[in-house]
């Protein structure tokens, strides 16, 4: 394809929400069975041209008739669809994020529709005035902002002889945090050294945030499970000087082999801490995020840690 | 796309559907072996049965198409192509794992339904293509439209193909018919052959046809004549050899009169059902040959071909016709030596008393006036059997007074012979034309008259006059001497209008559907004013065409377009607005919300907006998805906001 035709053809592409397929978003071509189907009407029709039969041409016609019809019912099948509204979920590097588009009828019904970004794919088939939204699981493999690329909207409704499509780059970003890698004790002994001293008698570096390792002859009600649910090990809540702790992630102190490392390290740090429920604060070379916890806290962290700037 | 079991079944249905007509016709092994392997299809979808292995579909196939081969021989046509297609919709079902198997299938139905016309072109026949087109394209948008029942598939099939109907008949009043065959195509004869024969035998037992199949339909462009005028020629006798009559004298061809209509023509269209013969039928009697036909002396038409397909002509007949032909050869009295002693001993007398001609005939028709009966099952007779009829039976039909009179006739040396065809017709009033059956086959006589040429010369009218003014059906009925009840014949009546209207519907259909070649497209398209022959007439076609096919597309597209406005959608429109109204007051649009979540945040963001605002989404949600199917209140209440703030 030619570069100007190709560039014409990408910014036709770029949509805003609610973006309405129509005629100049929709593409329309006969599959290959439909070609197959193409080559049987022919067939038909010198067998109704040999034997001079009327009603065999009259029939073939009819088909033919039928299979270009099918072409309308194909493009009508998405002119006109509304997709209104678009997210992407933020998820962790080597993950899968999922997208979420939510699509209107808006006054025809729609059959079995595919909606197709990358390799994943889902189907979708709305009454006459339905809005719903479908859900995609999209891979995401690198730590950042993630523009969405290129959904494409297709159907092979209603005899599969033509395949409408409509390729759609959507203004949807969303945020790849980085690859989780789980926090080593070492860390966890660091961060917790920043802050003030455990001397509840425990092991030191082994006690943190009011929660320590489960030992034999704990009692049951003492296991903290929201903390223990990250599948680390059973913890129990301690009870003692340490009510709350704080813990304090600093970039230079956290052993890791490299740079990305050390953002996936800080990641792992933050998630299980944030699953542990203390309050936790986060230092990065140019940025300070004060200690806290909460959703909205770790997302915080998160983004600041996937939008890191990349390694020289 | 989907395959699963169900698709397979619906899929399989079509097939059986579309392949039913070609059960009875495919040779008994094929049958077979389709059922068979159907039956086994099935069976790998329900119970898990094991796709037979590769080597095993390949002997079949092979081993199937060399049994056809062996069968159909040499003669590859019409019944050889459809064993060979049904062999392999056999054998495709038993492999059929794959969505594109189930698509082949479908595929190969469309065109299982096609070759079923090669075999009938009748109405009902007709209407069950349509039907199993139908059905073919059911199964078809089945496969792809992701619905769990089959119902709204079978509604948008239906939709499917009435819309494309336009299309249809744009393309089949367009595309251009040729007028012949591309390659030679076998004469493979089904349609059913008539009762009539070249040879005529009185003694024979085999009585007159009583059949009520349609012989031909003729349709008058003036008025249409007597009904006792109605003789329609098939073809001329001319050789007795005491037992039957038949045509020996060679074909001379005479020049059709294409001087245009003499005064006193009759001009009809005669559409001849196929009988397999060359005799065209005409009104006493034809003055022009139609294309493909050839007029002989004795005035009779006769194609250049074997009728074997339904043919349409337009003829034109005088029905007084003094052609004064001079007194033809002796061939025309030729009479075996010897047989019927009592005959010629009446003839004899006849000339001894000095009869001539006109009173000879005259003379017979004065003697079976008086003490003949007619009579259509008079029994077989052998020996002398123009004798045995004149002076021991004293009964028959037609058969028997042409015969004896032209064998009497001939016996005076006065030339006379037999002309055999049908006489009369029904008149369908709701199709305005006239149907000729088998009943009405008829034999008259034509005499040579010095100075008239040959002289019709009906021995039946003077018998059964009513033959003549009623058909065979009242003689018949006569016969019985029942007369029917006022309910009977209340119920005949209305039994005999489905029949006329049933007919004229077939006649449509064969006029204008069936018959719709080479010669009746370029009539059309010359009545609409273009002549394909010239460029611009060609030219003038193309854009027709073009523009037909762009305003049928487009309305279709249109018509798809249209978006339904019921009234939830209105609602949903009234809604939007509504919503659009509170983005513009700063409540964020989320429209993944549903409405009750909706005035939930309205009330946290924007306290002084929420009485009315819960008082539009309780109107929406009510008429959305309540019982109430009134929008004015909603309506009201939305103009009222989007005013007032």
């Amino acid at each position: 394809m030619p570069k100007f035709l190709r560039t014409l053809l990408l910014a036709r592409q770029h949509a805003a929400f609610p973006v309405r397929l129509n005629q100049r978003r929709i593409y329309i071509l006969p599959t290959r069975s439909g070609l197959v189907f193409g080559f049987f009407l022919l067939a038909m029709l010198v067998a109704a041209v040999n034997y001079t039969n009327n009603l065999a041409f009259l029939l073939t016609f009819l088909l033919a008739g039928i299979a270009i019809i099918s072409s309308i019912h194909a493009y009508a099948n998405l002119a006109g669809l509304i997709l209104e509204h678009g997210r992407l979920s933020p998820a962790f590097c080597g993950e899968e994020a999922q997208l979420q588009l939510f699509f209107r009828a808006a006054g025809r019904e729609r059959r079995a529709l595919q909606v197709k970004i990358g390799k994943a794919g889902a189907d979708l088939s709305l009454t006459t005035a339905e809005g719903r939204a479908v859900d995609l699981l999209v891979p995401v493999t690198r730590r950042g902002l993630l523009p969405l690329g290129q959904v494409t909207i297709s159907t092979r409704f209603p005899l599969g002889l033509f395949r409408a499509w409509s390729l759609l780059i959507l203004p949807v970003t969303g945020l790849v945090y980085p690859r989780l890698v789980p926090a080593k004790a070492s860390n966890w002994a660091m961060a917790q050294g920043d802050g003030d001293g455990g001397d509840g008698g425990a092991a030191p570096g082994m006690e943190f945030g009011g929660v320590r390792p489960y030992q034999p002859g704990d009692g049951l009600s003492r296991v903290s499970w929201k903390a223990s649910a990250r599948g680390l090990g059973l913890f129990v809540k301690e009870y003692g000087s340490v009510l709350v702790q704080t813990l304090y992630f600093e970039w230079n102190e956290v052993h890791a082999s490299g740079y990305e490392d050390r953002i996936s390290r800080l990641a792992g740090l933050v998630h299980a801490a944030e699953q542990m429920g203390v309050l936790y604060g986060l230092s990065l070379p140019g940025q300070t995020i004060s200690p806290g916890s909460g959703a909205a806290h770790a997302h915080r962290c998160l983004e600041a840690l996937a939008l890191m700037p990349e390694a020289e | 796309m989907i395959h699963d079991k169900r698709r397979f079944s619906v899929v399989l249905l079509a097939l059986a559907l579309a392949f039913a007509p070609h059960l009875a016709r495919v040779s008994l092994f094929v049958s077979l072996f389709v059922c068979a392997s159907w039956g086994y299809g099935l069976g790998m979808q329900y119970r898990g049965w094991p796709v037979p292995p590769r080597w095993l579909r390949v002997a079949l196939a092979l081993g199937c198409a060399a049994l056809v081969l062996s069968v159909h021989g040499r003669s590859f046509g019409r019944d050889a192509g459809v064993d060979l297609l049904s062999l392999m919709l056999g054998l495709k079902v038993l492999e059929s794992k794959s969505v594109r198997d189930l698509l082949a299938l479908l595929f190969l139905a469309y065109f299982v339904v096609v070759t079923n016309v090669l075999y009938s072109q009748t109405l009902v026949m007709s209407m069950y293509m349509l039907f199993s087109v139908m059905s073919v394209v059911t199964a078809h948008l089945h496969m792809f439209s992701a619905e769990t029942r089959i119902c709204p598939d079978l509604r948008r099939g239906a939709l499917l193909m009435v819309q494309s109907i336009p299309l249809a008949f744009l393309f089949f009043v367009f595309f251009p018919r040729l007028q012949g065959a591309l390659w030679g195509v076998h004469d493979e004869r089904d349609e059913g052959v008539s009762g009539f024969s070249e040879t005529l035998e009185p003694g024979s037992v085999s009585g007159l046809s009583l059949s009520r199949e349609v012989a031909f339909r003729a349709d008058f462009s003036g008025t249409v004549p007597e009904r006792n005028a109605l003789y329609w020629r098939g073809l001329v006798l001319d050789t007795f050899d005491g037992v039957r009559w038949f045509k020996s004298l060679p074909f001379v061809r005479i020049p059709s009169d294409e001087t245009g209509p003499p005064p006193g023509s009759v001009s009809y269209s005669l559409t001849l059902e196929p009988h397999g013969n060359r005799w065209v039928f005409s009104l006493d009697r034809p003055v022009q040959s139609p294309h493909g036909t050839v007029l002989r002396e004795e005035r009779t038409l006769e194609s250049l071909r074997l009728l074997t397909s339904r043919t349409r002509y337009v003829l034109l007949s005088l029905p007084v016709l003094a052609d004064r032909t001079p007194r033809p050869g002796p061939e025309w009295v030729g009479l075996p030596a010897d047989g019927n002693p009592q005959a010629r001993a009446l003839v004899q007398q006849w000339i001894r008393d000095g009869l001539d001609s006109r009173g000879m005939v005259d003379a017979i028709l004065r003697m079976f006036r008086d003490g003949f009966l007619y009579n259509l099952r008079p029994g077989p007779s052998q020996g002398d059997v123009i004798d045995h009829f004149l002076f021991v039976s004293r009964q028959g039909y037609c058969e028997h007074y042409a015969s004896a009179m032209t064998f009497l006739l001939r016996l005076a040396g006065v030339p006379a012979r037999i002309v055999v065809g049908y006489q009369g017709g029904e008149q369908n009033p709701l199709g305005g034309y006239l149907i000729v059956r088998q009943s009405d086959a008829h034999a008259w006589v034509e005499v040579w008259q010095e100075g008239e040429g040959w002289i019709r010369e009906d021995p039946t009218s003077v018998v059964s006059p009513q033959r003549l003014s009623s058909g065979v059906e009242a003689v018949l009925s006569q016969e019985a001497g029942a007369l029917p009840s006022r309910g009977a014949r209340m119920l005949g009546q209305v039994r005999r209008f489905f029949q006329w209207g049933w007919d004229a519907a077939n006649n449509g259909w064969n006029q204008w559907v069936l018959g719709f070649g080479h010669e009746r497209q370029r009539g059309l398209w010359q009545r609409l004013g273009f002549d394909p022959r010239t460029r611009g007439g060609a030219g003038k076609l193309a854009a027709v065409l073009a523009a037909g096919l762009g305003v049928i597309f487009s309305t279709i597209l249109v018509i798809k377009l249209r978006t339904r406005r019921n009234v939830e959608d209105m609602a949903l429109v009234l809604y939007d607005r509504f919503r659009q109204k509170l983005q513009h007051l700063g409540v964020s649009l989320n429209p993944a919300e549903g409405p009750l979540d909706y005035a939930r945040r309205i009330e946290a963001e924007k306290p002084d907006l929420s009485r009315p605002a819960r008082e539009i989404v309780d109107a929406y949600v009510a008429v959305r998805y309540g019982e109430r199917s009134d929008r004015t209140e909603l309506e009201r209440l939305v103009r009222e906001f989007t005013r007032r703030w």
